[in-house]
């Protein structure tokens, strides 16, 4: 058994190779995975994310007029009620959202041009949406974060320990 | 509505442990809570939670959150994800949750059994907390940690380990919003 000094400077001496097995594909891909998902399910659910690393927020509130239209017009996805405010009409765009994932590296975007518009249109509604509350959703919000921080802690203490 | 006090509980450890043990300590402490409470559905006393009500079982939410009847006061995840270490010093550590915290209404709720109405305990999950026996657990197998798990310890808990996590992060992004309105 090392005593703790010599741990210590096992440690040091691989804090290259912990920083690559950190960013493997897998890790990197697995992060992707739950932060894409905790994006969509916190929306579904009515809450946005104004800036990056704030917390969540209520969406705005749906106007009379369009809940009326989505009550009458419009067969709703079933993750929503007329009156919910959770950018949900078709279930598309939230659907859409997806990562990719390479060495030290994650992107989480929309499979489709359209839905990441839609998602636009969201944020900054503007032209034919002007008058629309903007919903900002597109953003990791604190616990989300802290979440995927969590998940890089849990796998660096895994390589660490498997240094001994 | 945010809380303007912090909703917490305290862990009374050991005076002579060291701020690394008491950090490690900490987060075996809510690795407990999540565990308790998502897996066995039980509160800080280890009685089974109260069942969810039938209205609940029916709401939007609920069903969007892929939910079974067991009771894991899960929907998104944030609450029991935001439980944090507070702060912590010589023989305490403090767990809950930041003032202004957008989850602590949801916490209260919980914890008090009023969900938004008055307190009623007979309907509260009070996750907040853990048994005398199960802190002791805990501080004994990190007190007992190996030199090599002290290191660990000492390291996953330092700010280089914090800095170098931080700069993984800054390459988890998002793709720019685009606006091609025009191209419809």
């Amino acid at each position: 058994m090392a005593d703790f000094q010599s741990a210590v400077k096992k440690i040091n001496a691989n804090l290259q190779k912990i920083m690559e097995e950190l960013q493997k594909k897998e890790v990197m891909d697995a992060i992707g995975q739950v932060v894409s998902e905790s994006i969509a399910k916190r929306t579904r659910q009515g809450s946005g994310v104004k800036e990056y690393g704030e917390e969540k927020e209520k969406l705005a509130a749906l106007k009379p007029s369009y809940v009326n239209f989505r009550e009458k017009t419009i067969k709703l996805d079933t993750t929503t009620t007329p009156g919910k405010s959770n950018l949900t009409l078709t279930g598309e765009m939230l659907s859409d959202i997806y990562h990719t994932a390479e060495e030290g590296k994650v992107t989480i975007g929309f499979r489709s041009l359209f839905s990441n518009n839609k998602a636009y249109w969201a944020h900054f509604p503007e032209g034919k949406n002007a008058g629309r509350a903007p919903r900002p959703f597109f953003h990791f919000s604190k616990t989300e974060i802290k979440r995927a921080y969590g998940m890089l802690r849990a796998k660096m203490k895994a390589v660490i320990s498997d240094l001994f | 509505m945010a809380k303007a006090y912090n909703i917490k509980f305290t862990a009374h450890v050991p005076t002579l442990l060291t701020g690394a043990e008491r950090v490690e300590i900490g987060r075996k402490v809510i690795d407990h809570i999540l565990y308790r409470t998502r897996s066995q559905s039980k509160d800080k006393d280890g009685n089974s939670f109260p069942g969810y009500t039938k209205g609940y079982k029916k709401s939007l939410d609920f069903r969007n959150a892929n939910k079974t009847g067991k009771v894991t006061l899960t929907l998104t995840g944030d609450m029991l994800d935001t439980l944090d270490i507070l702060s912590h010093g010589e023989g305490y550590i403090d767990i809950g949750y930041e003032t202004g915290s957008g989850e602590a209404d949801k916490v209260e709720g919980n914890v008090i059994g009023s969900y938004g109405r008055t307190a009623n305990a007979s309907k509260a999950r009070d996750f907040l907390g853990i048994s005398e026996s199960a802190l002791k657990t805990i501080v004994d197998e990190v007190v007992a940690a190996s030199p090599e798990e002290r290191a660990i310890m000492a390291f996953v808990n330092s700010p280089t380990a914090n800095q170098q996590i931080n700069a993984i992060l800054q390459n988890v992004g998002l793709e720019p919003l685009q606006d091609i309105e025009e191209g419809f």
